[in-house]
């Protein structure tokens, strides 16, 4: 039994993910802020790409991909951004699509819209290492 | 693993080497209001999980994700200094999430996921972009 943790960065009080057993992996969760900043982008659209290669980011340092997460949370304080989202987040994926859940949640962090946490299991049974 | 309760939820749950850690708050039930310092009340929390895991046979360091709610994100700070005293790093993944309201008007909820960590080793890999 093992367990692999992913920092990015020492100061925060978190890792970004934690691999047990080389397969099972737990992550942080991610905002879309652009890239090297504490700023939310100007539009949604923006902000929901920004997030998702993030989420993608992590996922390749432990060797995995987006279709291998198999829950995801996402975090909105509007709701109603819900269609503007998912316009966005189809285009990372194919079917079948992860289990998701979507919780108008309160502020989140930077003044961010989406915060997205995952679980991911790596795919052995595809052939992959 | 469930204790004597009327709740419609024990304090965790052992499935094999993995303690799924419910919500847990950081006021007493009896009293029925968080403490009046801040910092006592994110002690309490993290105090809280720690004696379900322990139930449990785990430890803190064996979390690998920790979800927090909190209805004052200015609260981030109070919290993580708290927080860190509980942990060797690396730490778990985490997400901070701002909501609305918490039961007895407590300011943090703590859930949580636990893997037993059989090889003590903790892995560390560092990439910086």
């Amino acid at each position: 039994m093992s367990r692999r943790y992913i920092v990015t960065n020492d100061k925060q009080p978190f890792s970004d993910a934690v691999l047990i057993d080389e397969r099972t992996l737990y992550l942080s969760g991610r905002i879309g802020l652009k890239p090297g900043t504490t700023e939310v982008p100007g539009t949604i659209g923006e902000e929901a790409h920004f997030l998702m290669q993030d989420l993608r980011r992590i996922l390749e340092l432990a060797e995995m991909k987006l279709e291998d997460l198999v829950f995801l949370q996402v975090f909105s304080p509007d709701v109603t951004l819900w269609g503007a989202f998912n316009e966005v987040y189809r285009q990372y994926f194919s079917d079948p699509m992860p289990p998701r859940s979507f919780i108008g949640s309160g502020q989140l962090l930077f003044g961010a819209h989406f915060e997205l946490q995952g679980i991911a299991v790596r795919d052995t049974a595809a052939g992959q290492d | 693993m469930p204790t004597a309760s009327t709740r419609a939820f024990s304090p965790g749950l052992k499935l094999g080497d993995t303690i799924y850690v419910s919500g847990h708050l950081g006021v007493d039930a009896s009293i029925g209001k968080p403490p009046a310092d801040i910092s006592e009340e994110a002690r309490n929390v993290m105090k809280s999980v720690q004696a379900t895991l322990g139930e449990g046979g785990l430890t803190m360091d064996d979390l690998v994700y920790v979800e927090i709610y909190c209805t004052d994100l200015s609260l981030y700070g109070a919290f993580n200094k708290q927080y860190v005293t509980f942990f060797h790093k690396p730490y778990p993944a985490r997400d901070f999430i701002g909501v609305k309201d918490l039961l007895f008007g407590a300011h943090f909820e703590v859930m949580a996921i636990a893997r037993r960590h059989a090889s003590h080793a903790k892995k560390e890999l560092s990439n910086t972009r």
